[in-house]
């Protein structure tokens, strides 16, 4: 049963006065029940906010790892190129590029991946009986795809930091001595 | 240029490593000039210090203590972006192993070091080629790396190492990594290269290149003990 107030009457109270007429029934304003929902709603919001920092971080820890490996196997290369006039600043942007072209790649990879086993989701959660007929699960927002596509980005460039550092602040004389013994 | 500039003049230097905490001198203390135009040959029981001379020489390493100057330029005291900067276009270097870049092709090898230093790119497309004709791989320009011989690509790390016409050519164990037969087409290279101008540090185990010196110059426990002209440079020609 829907109660219409008179603008700018005291919801909480109506419906209290409502409550008290009849034991029966209980009265919830639009406001009480829109925050109820949502209150339930904030549950999957946190797990989905975990479960994406928990991957964001592996994410980064993974890049950060493949570029370190990258840079490890071609640190003789790398002191080559220093040792012949390769500018620091150079070496440090080709390998913070790496860290970046792989967490885009990965990105897409995983946005792909996402939409397509929302789909798959959402199929399963609709076939439930007795739901209306246009009700979503999981809805494309473009916005949060951007925020997520920003952030990606963001710690592409910071997982190749600490390997372009360590590839720039090399030693060269003793990489090079250490590259012939090998 | 007066007839004795020398390239390179390097003063008391000393190079210490912290061994266990402790310094250990590989250079200790050692003296040396080369005029432009010198072929200089460095040989030496193992460990008394050649290779690392020759990375203060080529400013990738620094002394603990001496002057050094190369064309006049106090190579010691530069911080490392100048440094750097000398390096690519001051010196040229060639490795015992080659070192090139396995990606890129050897005209792009070539190129390399002129790119960095901006030259236009059909400058150095064009000096790229003229380079690798005159090393003898004038057809091989396209090949990467893995498609050339120890030798050839020696010849390829030679070019590049010309690339910027450097004042000195610095060379560690050039023909380490060859057989004897590749090795003498080096010391030929090597000895056309000085011929025609460019000023050579090499340092060798191999008796046939210090041969080919114009100069050579024994070390022993950091410090020069016997040096010898072998070849004296041809009469400065005369300026007008
Ligand atoms: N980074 C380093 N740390 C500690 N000691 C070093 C280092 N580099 C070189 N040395 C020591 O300095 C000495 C000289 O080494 P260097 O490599 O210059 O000798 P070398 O004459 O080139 O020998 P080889 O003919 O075997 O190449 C050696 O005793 C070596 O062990
Ligand atoms: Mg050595």
């Amino acid at each position: 049963m829907l109660v219409a107030t008179r603008p700018g009457a005291a919801v909480e109270r109506v419906g209290r006065r409502i409550e008290a007429s009849d034991t029966r029934v209980s009265a919830l304003s639009t406001e009480a029940a829109l925050r109820f929902v949502d209150e339930r709603l904030s549950y999957f919001r946190q797990l989905a906010f975990i479960l994406a920092s928990v991957s964001l971080l592996t994410g980064f820890l993974l890049v950060t790892t493949l570029v370190t490996v990258s840079v490890n196997e071609r640190i003789g290369e790398i002191a080559v190129m220093r040792a012949i006039g390769i500018a620091r600043e150079r070496i440090v942007l080709q390998v913070m590029l790496e860290g970046l072209v792989l967490s885009v790649i990965g990105a897409v990879l995983g946005l792909g991946l996402g939409l397509v086993t929302a789909q798959w989701l959402n199929g399963i959660l609709s076939a439930f009986p007795g739901l209306p007929a246009a009700f979503d699960f999981f809805r494309f927002e473009p916005s949060a795809a951007v925020r997520s596509l920003g952030l990606i980005i963001g710690c592409g460039i910071g997982a190749g930091l600490w390997p372009a550092w360590r590839a720039t602040t090399l030693s060269i004389a003793q990489t090079l001595r250490e590259e012939a013994v090998a | 240029m007066t007839p004795s500039h020398p390239v390179l003049s390097a003063r008391d230097l000393r190079r210490a490593y912290l061994v266990a905490g402790a310094p250990v001198e590989a250079v200790r203390g050692l003296s040396l000039e080369v005029q432009a135009g010198e072929w200089v040959a460095i040989v030496g029981p193992s460990g008394c210090g050649k290779s690392t001379l020759l990375n203060l020489l080529g400013a990738i390493d620094r002394p603990t203590s001496g002057q050094l100057l190369i064309r006049g330029r106090d190579v010691a005291r530069m911080g490392d972006v100048e440094a750097t900067r000398f390096r690519l276009t001051g010196i040229g270097f060639v490795f015992q192993r080659f070192y090139l870049m396995p990606t890129l092709s050897a005209a792009e090898n070539v190129e390399l070091p002129m790119a960095e230093a901006k030259v236009p790119r059909a400058v150095r497309e064009a000096r790229a080629r003229e380079l690798l004709t005159y090393v003898g791989l004038g057809g091989r320009t396209d090949h990467r790396p893995f498609q050339l011989s120890g030798g050839e690509q020696q010849r390829v790390a030679v070019a590049r190492a010309l690339a910027n016409r450097p004042a000195l050519l610095l060379a560690d164990e050039p023909t380490g990594e060859l057989d004897a037969r590749t090795g003498e087409e080096m010391i030929a290279l090597f000895d056309r290269l000085n011929r025609d101008g460019t000023t050579i540090v090499t340092v060798t185990h191999d008796e046939e290149l210090a041969q080919a010196a114009r100069r050579v110059i024994h070390m022993r426990d950091g410090v020069i003990v016997d040096d010898q002209v072998r070849r004296p440079l041809d009469p400065a020609p005369r300026s007008a």
